[in-house]
């Protein structure tokens, strides 16, 4: 009898699954098709010229995740990335005109397109999943960031970013992805960044590294540690009146603020 | 005043403020956009963003995503809006309407997607010596199809036009970076610019009031756009004789930047020749987009020069300022007779599918003529997909 049953469930999520991903092979063909590719490899009829380039699913390789350095990202975290989009390059903002459950479908299909989110020695274990506190053990402060600097330039964080965090340190223009494309670091002075400019969403970063990139986590950190960092990096942003706001920011290319970021990190673990 | 100024000194500086728009933009400031200042502010090439490969007309997938993700500040999810009238519907239980996305690119199926475009307009002119004039005129309605007989290879394109457009039907055979178009089509010139009337379209002839039947082909690797045609040269009408027209334009495209160069060469059926050559770019500074063009026309008897300078100030997202000056001499042979016109147009997207043009335009030319001085204010509504 138990056997039975297990097949009957075996078959019902079996359809299940199907059914979302008939759903999601829809949306992606509509939304996500005309850059990430009709083989989810990045080569979209539209993807030419586009810097950076659209990710290729196929690898299985994500920056924006809540898991640590190297693993494979949660639903949740792929989720984000779609509902909110990455400021600053082409990725757009979804959650604008798809249901979260058209979201989460999506979510499915994509995932579909890499054999490591079918190998169950590659998921995520509960303990590889971050666990990224709801409240900061302090306030910024001027002692914070000025201990945040200090790591900063300790960490050879001004390497890559640069002695003021505008991304134009020594090393940044050598710098690649771990396919041999080059890679610029961030600027840390823009009123926004790819992952969210929140303070956890910085802490996330330092935590899980940006897979496929250049950039490391600081798992040696402790935790008080990571948040003067945070507290430093927000501090570098630059903000610098009329001529700026009509010469540098372009509305059409990034939402700003973006308080969306801040929402969707908070469900996206 | 206007009167005091010569012809040659008019010219002189028209041409003057284009070389310097053209200079600062080879200066190496930023990129261009698809309503061209949409191309320059992303450094797009048209076909980004429309079937024909030279802008226009129907959106491309991609375009219609750009279009609903990033042009406009409201977005409307009218699913979102039907189920908030749903009491016990959340996203994880939606109600029965929630059966697939809101989004909708206009792609039907694999193989076959539409678009539409309707601009409806009210005008009010105001002509010396004349009574005021007031009208609704519907001046675009257009429904695309295009089916992808192999997706992204090889399209048949077809405009159902209404509202004075010329209908554009073509096939369309890709690879890689080459393409060949045959059929009929709007022919590869400068800046394709919304309005008809500015003068670089009206006075040149390339508007989408008027298409051509021939071939196109064009390459366009990385950050070139380079198209040739060569078309019968009277509009979509045969004919039979061996002199055909040739219209080229080539186009170097990156980010918040762009600069080309048209050039298209005509006899007409007396054996008249008509040369028309002109240079156009554009450049993004953040909220500030600066396009210029400027063309000759030279039918071998007397010179016609046209230019525009147009500067867009985007004061938030999908909400579009737009300045232009227009200067247009109608022959090199006689002084005095240049016009100009002044527009002022707010361009605000109210939703993903809705936008609104909110204008006025100062004519100024002889004062002879009365039409050549009118003032126009229009509002415009233009729905599209």
């Amino acid at each position: 009898m138990e056997e039975i049953v297990e097949a009957l469930q075996a078959q019902v999520d079996s359809l299940t699954n199907n059914m979302h991903l008939e759903r999601g092979r829809k949306i992606y063909f509509q939304a996500c098709m005309p850059c990430h590719g009709i083989r989810g490899d990045g080569r979209g009829p539209a993807a030419k010229g586009f810097d950076p380039a659209p990710r290729n699913f196929r690898r299985g390789v994500y920056k924006f995740r809540t898991t640590i350095s190297g693993a494979l990202p949660i639903d949740a975290d792929l989720e984000r990335t779609v509902r909110v989009g990455v400021p600053g390059t082409e990725m757009p903002r979804w959650k604008d005109v798809l249901s979260q459950a058209d979201i989460k479908a999506v979510v499915q299909y994509i995932k579909a397109f890499s054999p490591w989110f079918e190998d169950p020695y590659a998921l995520p274990l509960p303990e590889d999943i971050l666990k990224i506190p709801e409240d900061r053990p302090f306030e910024p402060s001027l002692a914070s960031i000025a201990a945040g600097r200090q790591l900063f330039v300790e960490q050879d964080c001004v390497k890559c970013h640069g002695e003021n965090g505008k991304g134009d340190g020594p090393q940044a223009d050598e710098l690649v992805d771990d396919w041999d494309v080059p890679i610029r670091p961030g600027d840390l002075s823009r009123p926004y960044f790819k992952n969210g400019k929140r303070d956890h969403d910085i802490y996330r970063v330092f935590t899980s590294a940006l897979n496929g990139t250049p950039m490391p986590a600081f798992d040696d950190l402790s935790d008080e540690q990571r948040w003067q960092l945070v507290d430093y990096v927000q501090s570098l942003e630059q903000r610098k009146g009329f001529v700026y706001w009509l010469f540098r920011e372009n509305p059409n290319q990034v939402r700003h603020p973006e308080p969306e970021n801040a929402e969707a990190s908070n469900s996206g673990g | 005043m206007k009167q005091e100024i010569t012809n040659s000194g008019l010219r002189h500086r028209s041409s003057c403020a284009a070389l310097c728009i053209l200079g600062l933009v080879f200066w190496g400031v930023s990129s261009v956009r698809a309503e061209p200042y949409l191309a320059i502010q992303e450094g797009y090439q048209c076909s980004k963003c429309h079937v024909n490969m030279t802008g226009g007309g129907k959106r491309t997938d991609f375009g219609n995503i750009y279009v609903q993700t990033r042009l406009t500040n409201k977005v409307v999810n009218w699913r979102r809006l039907l189920r908030e009238s749903d009491e016990g519907a959340d996203d994880e239980n939606p109600v029965k309407t929630d059966s697939s996305s809101s989004f909708f690119s206009g792609r039907l199926n694999d193989y076959i997607a539409i678009g539409g475009d309707l601009r409806m307009r009210y005008e009010l002119t105001e002509t010396p010596n004349n009574p005021t004039e007031e009208v609704f005129n519907q001046r675009k309605q257009n429904i695309y199809l295009q089916v992808d007989l192999i997706p992204d290879r090889v399209i048949l394109y077809q405009t159902l036009a209404g509202g004075g457009d010329a209908r554009e039907v073509f096939g369309l055979l890709k690879w890689d970076a080459f393409y060949v178009k045959a059929g009929e089509f709007f022919l590869p010139y400068g800046l394709r610019l919304l309005d008809d009337s500015a003068v670089t379209r009206a006075v040149t002839g390339f508007t989408y009031r008027t298409t051509d039947a021939g071939v196109e082909i064009g390459y366009e690797p990385d950050n070139w756009a380079i198209h040739v045609a060569a078309t019968n040269g009277t509009g979509a009408s045969l004919e039979t004789n061996r002199a055909k027209r040739v219209t080229a334009s080539v186009a170097y495209v990156r980010k918040a930047f762009r600069a080309g160069g048209s050039y298209s060469t005509n006899k007409d059926a007396q054996g008249v020749k008509t040369i028309i050559y002109g240079v156009h770019g554009g450049v993004q500074l953040g909220r500030v987009g600066i396009l210029a063009e400027m063309d000759i026309i030279d039918d071998s008897t007397d010179k016609e020069f046209v230019s525009i300078l147009e500067l867009n100030l985007l004061i938030s997202r999908g909400n579009n300022l737009k300045f232009s000056y227009e200067w247009h001499d109608p022959s090199d042979a006689i002084a005095q007779n240049a016009r100009e016109r002044f527009s002022l147009v707010w361009e605000p997207f109210v939703n993903q599918f809705t936008q609104f043009r909110i204008g006025v335009r100062e004519n100024r030319g002889i004062p002879q003529s009365n039409v050549q001085n009118k003032t126009e204010y229009f509002l415009e509504l233009h729905l599209f997909l």
